[in-house]
């Protein structure tokens, strides 16, 4: 957690942005994250059962990764900065017991037509082994020196291509 | 392992495109014990979360929800015990796809538009935006793509995701 | 349909019940409702590696489970008063539970009609795994509506001053030792809710024991009611302070922490619960435990060191609302 006050002009192409992790999500946190989105699935909850389905255990939940990445991205950008976009490709699967980090960094900055700044970045997510099992994408808007005001609501005419 | 790539998109299948789901919504409005849960789940320590003291000091004046608090499921409404198949269903059993059951989440893209507040009650609609045939380094697989269309109470867009879902082969048509 | 305390014949089955088979998702969505998370309800390989045929269903789960029919039981006008259950055996998932019982006794009290019954939960196989006993407050007939609310035999104050101590005598017992016998009468730390009950919270507990009372689940009958409110289901009050911010997230107990000396393993070994007034949507909760007893049951093979517990819980206005006694069951 960082009270981060992240302002567009502090953001440069290639900035590392600082990583989350490791964590290790064993079966009672996966359990707890399944339960807290309200997902009962098997798949990700019963061991006997996801074997059964063919895989090698259950799988860590697709939003438990994309959670870590949006942590990481808010910590960073802290509450003045809107996180707009993120996307994450389930790459390969992580299971319990897995350790997981997630890194990113800065590939875009402009300013957007509302005059406040936009910052692109690659993100992913590694597990203990280094293998990338979610890769993606994600876009913030920051306040800039000129227009430090982020509201809290934007408009359709932003929505993706 | 050499394959023909055989077409398994029978028009049965490609007949689910632009189908849509029902309209959900969250069975109450957020409250304290559901965002708190969340946030321990997520292992997040960020106060303006949870903390009122700590978010009166922020733009927000009051604690908000963490963006991605809306990725949830909608389960069933208070007085409603539905098994977990049933609520299984209505997110991902829009498409069918006889012979390929094992299905993974695949990714998914989300844009934000809005922040949600204690007391915000959201909804949700897919449409079933996609259904492909990829070639897997195991075999053939269907990547079924979903939109999400999220509003809150005031007809306010939070958020739209793209969610991709890939089922590889195996028996069965039921996800169960 | 409304049973009526006239309408009871002593010696009669209550009408039984049974739910399952029980999945490791259902023992999951319960244990979510209480915030509680660990291998042993939850994890399939953790379960094998320990000896266990299965997942296990936890004591909590069927407690609230035999809580869920005794209120269906009482009807819409009724309470459960009180439960007393040992856990006596193991149930895993994929079983079915059955609950029965028959009314032991009934009678008046200040114009009120209690009635005892002696129940049990029993699986496909025959085990008894919930033997017990529970206090139903049932209508007389023609009563519009019973006002749930009593004065417990302590109060919060009373239950902080009163010292509970032990002698230590037998200095040749492996188990009981000094310092085990002067945890007799410790005192844990207070827990009070994150957050005060809310619907979802309510929603995931009812949906956890398939609970369907409208005191529980319909907002429009509880608004209409006497009470005027949703109201939590009696095994929700007595919960653990699992899920709490700074103190039993991860599912540390109001009771206090202690290991028994040559011993291993601790089980449930029971509860005994009595509800004094209805916790309604808003209230925020408050629980404290002590140790009040410890001593060494002789086996045949083994000895078995029940601790004993006593929690009680208040809401914001300091009223007891429960108190509930917890045996835990150390052995080696």
């Amino acid at each position: 957690m960082s009270k981060s006050k992240l302002f567009y002009e502090d953001v440069n192409i290639g900035d590392q942005i600082p990583q989350l992790g490791p964590l290790t999500w064993n079966t009672t946190d996966i359990v707890r994250f399944s339960s807290a989105v309200e997902n009962y699935e098997p798949l990700h909850q019963a061991r006997d059962w996801a074997r059964s389905k063919g895989h090698k255990d259950t799988l860590i939940n697709g939003p438990i990764r994309t959670s870590m990445l949006h942590n990481m991205l808010i910590n960073w950008i802290g509450d003045d900065g809107f996180l707009k976009k993120l996307s994450c490709q389930q790459r390969a699967a992580d299971h319990p017991g897995y350790a997981l980090i997630a890194k990113g960094s800065v590939v875009n900055c402009y300013i957007g037509p509302n005059g406040l700044g936009y910052i692109e970045c690659d993100i992913h997510i590694e597990n203990q082994e280094g293998t990338i099992t979610a890769p993606g994408k994600a876009t913030v808007v920051l306040p800039t020196n000129e227009n430090p005001n982020v509201p809290e609501y934007f408009d359709l005419p932003n929505a993706k291509s | 392992m050499v394959e023909q790539e055989q077409n398994y998109l029978t028009p049965e299948i490609l007949r689910q495109i632009g189908k849509e789901g029902e309209e959900t919504i969250w069975p109450e409005p957020l409250d304290r014990s559901s965002l708190r849960r969340f946030i321990q789940a997520t292992r997040d320590d960020n106060p303006l979360y949870y903390d009122e003291e700590y978010a009166k000091s922020t733009k927000y004046g009051s604690v908000i929800a963490p963006p991605f608090y809306f990725h949830r499921s909608f389960p069933s409404p208070l007085g409603v015990v539905e098994d977990a198949e049933k609520e299984e269903m209505r997110h991902r059993g829009l498409v069918d796809t006889p012979g390929f059951a094992k299905q993974v989440n695949a990714g998914s893209e989300i844009e934000w538009f809005g922040q949600v507040r204690i007391g915000d009650t959201l909804n949700s609609k897919t449409v079933v935006s996609n259904i492909e045939q990829k070639q897997g380094k195991n075999g053939p697989m269907i990547l079924i793509t979903y939109d999400r269309i999220i509003k809150n109470q005031d007809d306010k867009l939070i958020a739209i995701t793209t969610q991709k879902s890939l089922r590889r082969q195996s028996e069965g048509t039921s996800l169960f | 349909m409304q049973l009526n305390y006239e309408d009871i014949q002593v010696g009669s089955d209550l009408p039984s019940r049974a739910w399952g088979p029980l999945t490791n998702m259902d023992m999951i969505r319960f244990g979510a409702a209480v915030d509680s998370y660990g291998e042993i309800h939850q994890d399939y390989d953790w379960c094998i590696e320990h000896g266990f045929d299965n997942v296990l269903l936890s004591g909590p789960f069927k407690q609230a489970l035999l809580c869920s029919w005794l209120d269906e039981i009482v009807g819409n006008k009724g309470f459960l008063k009180k439960i007393e259950i040992s856990h006596r055996g193991i149930n895993y998932v994929n079983e079915t539970l059955k609950a029965t019982g028959t009314f032991s006794k009934k009678y008046i009290v200040d114009g009120l009609g209690f009635v005892e019954c002696d129940i049990a939960i029993t699986n496909d196989n025959g085990l008894v795994s919930c033997p017990g006993k529970a206090i139903l407050l049932i209508p007389m007939k023609d009563t519009d509506f019973i006002d749930f609310n009593f004065e417990a035999p302590v109060t919060y104050e009373s239950f902080l001053h009163n010292q509970i101590s032990a002698e230590f005598s037998d200095s040749g017992n492996i188990y009981l030792t000094k310092e085990i016998i002067e945890m007799i009468g410790v005192m844990g730390e207070p827990y009070t809710w994150p957050e005060p009950l809310d619907v979802s919270a309510i929603r995931r507990f009812t949906q956890g024991v398939f609970e369907t009372k409208p005191r529980y689940v319909d907002i429009d009958y509880a608004k209409k009611s006497s009470i005027g409110s949703l109201i939590a289901p009696p095994a929700y009050v007595i919960r653990p302070p699992f899920g709490f911010w700074d103190k039993g997230m991860l599912g540390e107990s109001a009771i206090p922490i202690f290991t028994v000396p040559n011993t291993n393993v601790a089980v449930n070994g029971g509860n005994e619960s009595e509800w004094y007034k209805v916790v309604k949507e808003g209230d925020t909760l408050t629980q404290q435990a002590r140790i009040i007893d410890i001593y060494e049951k002789k086996g045949n093979k083994r000895s078995l060191i029940p601790v004993v517990s006593e929690t009680i819980i208040v809401n914001q206005f300091d009223e007891v609302v429960a108190l509930s006694k917890q045996i835990n069951i150390r052995m080696p």
